[in-house]
Formats: C-alpha cells, sequence, structure tokens
C-alpha cells in the first residue's frame, strides 16, 4: 500500500493529463478528417460494387434463360430448320422425286434472293405417274423431303394412255441466315 | 572521490512518461493508417470489380440483342415452313376433292390449276349430265363458271370448263 501511494506520487500528472488530451484529440481528429471520410468512400464503393454485382447477375439470368429458350427451340425443330440449310438443285430434286415419277425431268426456272431472308430456288417438274394415289402421295411427302418446298401454281394433270401426265412448279426455299448444307 | 551527492543518472533526450505516450500516438496512428490502407484497397478493388460488371453486363446486353433477333428469325422461318406445309396440304386436299368432285359419267382429259383458275378438259354423255353432276358443284365453289362443248362423232360432248374466283377487295 505505502508503495503504491508512492508511486502514484512519482507520476507526473500535469505532463499525464496534457499527453491524453492531445492522444483524444488527435485520434479524433484523424479519425473524423482522415479515417470517416475513407469509411464514407468504402461504403458508397461497397454499394456500387453490390449493385453492378446485382445488375450483372439478373442480365446474366436473361442471357441464360433465353439462349436455352432458343436452343431448346432449335432443337425441337431441328429438322425444320436442317431443312432450311439445304441448297438444292435440279440433280438433287431429280434424285429425290424419281420414286413418284417416271419420264421425270426437272428444269430450274429461277433463283432469287427474296427480302425475307430466304433464297428461293423455282423449278418446273414433269413427270408420269401410274396412278393418281402416287400424285396423291407426291403430294402428301413433299413436304417431309427434307426441304421446304412449295408445290405451287400451275398444277397441270393430263391423262396419257393409261398414265397420268403431272406438272407443277416446285419453290424450294433455303434460309440465308442457317450456314448451307451442300449435298 | 565523487564530487556530487547524487549518484549519476543516464540522461536521455526525451523523458520516460513522453517516450510511453509517444509510442501509443505512433502505434494508435500506425494501426490507423493500416487500417485506411486497408480500406482503400478494398475501395479499388470493388470500384474495379464494379467496372468490369458493368462491362460485361453491356456485352451481355449486347449478346441478348443478337439471341433475340436470331429466336425471332427462327421463330420466323418455322412458321414460314409450317404456312408452307399447310400451302401443301390444302393443295393436296384440293386434287383429291376434285377428283372425288369427278361424277363416273364424266371422263377426264385434263386438270389444270392456276391460283385463282381450273381449268378442266373431258368427255360428257350429255351437256345436262355435265350441268347437273360437274357445273352445279364448280358454281358453288367458284364465283363464276362456264362451259364449252364440242359434239363428238359419237354423240357425247367433249367440253372445257373454266371456272375463276374473284380476287377479294
Amino acid at each position: 500500500m505505502n508503495n503504491f501511494t508512492e508511486s502514484l506520487r512519482e507520476i507526473d500528472w500535469i505532463r499525464n493529463t496534457l499527453w491524453f488530451l492531445f492522444y483524444v484529440v488527435g485520434v479524433a481528429l484523424l479519425f473524423l478528417g482522415w479515417v470517416l471520410p475513407a469509411l464514407d468512400d468504402f461504403r458508397r464503393a461497397n454499394i456500387e460494387y453490390r449493385k453492378s454485382e446485382f445488375l450483372y447477375n439478373e442480365t446474366k439470368k436473361d442471357y441464360d434463360a433465353i439462349d436455352k429458350e432458343l436452343r431448346d427451340f432449335k432443337e425441337l425443330n431441328a429438322a425444320t430448320l436442317e431443312a432450311l440449310a439445304q441448297t438444292s438443285d435440279a440433280q438433287v430434286l431429280q434424285s429425290v422425286l424419281s420414286g413418284f415419277f417416271e419420264d421425270l425431268k426437272v428444269s430450274e426456272l429461277s433463283r432469287e434472293k427474296r427480302q425475307i431472308g430466304f433464297e428461293v430456288a423455282r423449278f418446273v417438274i414433269e413427270g408420269r405417274a401410274a396412278n393418281s394415289s402416287l400424285l396423291h402421295r407426291f403430294m402428301d411427302e413433299v413436304s417431309k423431303m427434307g426441304r421446304v418446298v412449295k408445290v405451287d401454281f400451275p398444277v397441270l394433270l393430263k391423262s396419257e394412255s393409261n398414265t397420268l401426265f403431272f406438272r407443277a412448279h416446285l419453290e424450294l426455299y433455303k434460309s440465308e441466315s442457317i450456314p448451307a448444307i451442300k449435298q | 572521490m565523487g564530487y556530487s551527492f547524487i549518484a549519476p543518472q543516464p540522461k536521455r533526450i526525451l523523458l520516460k512518461i513522453t517516450r510511453i505516450w509517444l509510442f501509443y500516438v505512433i502505434l494508435t496512428f500506425g494501426i490507423l493508417l493500416f487500417f485506411v490502407g486497408f480500406l482503400q484497397m478494398q475501395r479499388d478493388y470493388m470500384l474495379k470489380s464494379a467496372l468490369e460488371s458493368e462491362k460485361s453486363k453491356q456485352e451481355l446486353l449486347v449478346q441478348i440483342a443478337a439471341l433475340k433477333s436470331e429466336m425471332e428469325r427462327v421463330r420466323f422461318e418455322k412458321s414460314f415452313a409450317d404456312d408452307l406445309r399447310t400451302q401443301n396440304g390444302m393443295l393436296s386436299e384440293s386434287v383429291k376433292n376434285l377428283f372425288e368432285l369427278i361424277p363416273d359419267q364424266i371422263t377426264l382429259q385434263a386438270i389444270e390449276m392456276e391460283r385463282d383458275r381450273l381449268t378442266i378438259k373431258g368427255i360428257t354423255p350429255s351437256k345436262e349430265i355435265y350441268s347437273f353432276l360437274l357445273e352445279v358443284p364448280l358454281r358453288s365453289i367458284f364465283h363464276e363458271s362456264r362451259a364449252d362443248f364440242y359434239a363428238l362423232p359419237n354423240g357425247w360432248f367433249s367440253f372445257v370448263s373454266v371456272s375463276r374466283l374473284k380476287e377479294e377487295p
């Protein structure tokens, strides 16, 4: 106890108090003038960072959803889109249609690029079918030939010595936006 | 032999208490300096990341626009191909219906179909049979239908029937 009072008596209270005041005021000034603005900057940067991360994540979600939708749609309609990518000439058409007609003649009338984004090749086909059911089968299956085809007017059917002469125009469509598949 | 009443003490520039307080002042300043430096680093990192995120977001938006445009195009192409299939189906049905329309008494020689016109050439035993069995259904389908007859040596008639659809205004 005696030692303690002696040590207390040895303390320079005035100098200590002055140092304490200097320390407190110094730390307060440093905090207000230096740390607080830095904290404020940090807070604003953090808000900006979180906002941009949130927006990026939402945009990424949108992108993924649209990308998936497109991929699913393409997968679901792969046959149609593949048919639209096919380029055809008279020779190809001749081999595809030879199962339906005898004495088949295919000639290309024109090939043009239309504004709606398709290359349209117009052909005239002539041939003889043994009976009308073969003609009906052709008409029914023309859309399943792996190409996008339109049977167009004029269509001529003529009875010729127990066979049916058939002449029609065919329009084959190829998409300009899908890379071509050449055969 | 000593000349002083007290024992010699080492002299220091700064008092002990000053040294202790200075140590804490410097320590506190160091801690604050480290803290502020850390905050600045984090702030710089976040601002850089935010900029990169913004850039990536803009790139994604461009890609989204391209995907949407592709989606629109692919949907249009699919619906276009479906329309063509429907038109082919309708034409096929028309030909089938036309064959069913022709009565057994009438022999067909040729049919020519155009967008708005149907020409039928054939042989009929009499004009009345043509009128009752073929002209009536043709008139119900087309806006106008007329036929020219040519007498054949066996008493039958060869006919050329032209039926037209008027264009809708």
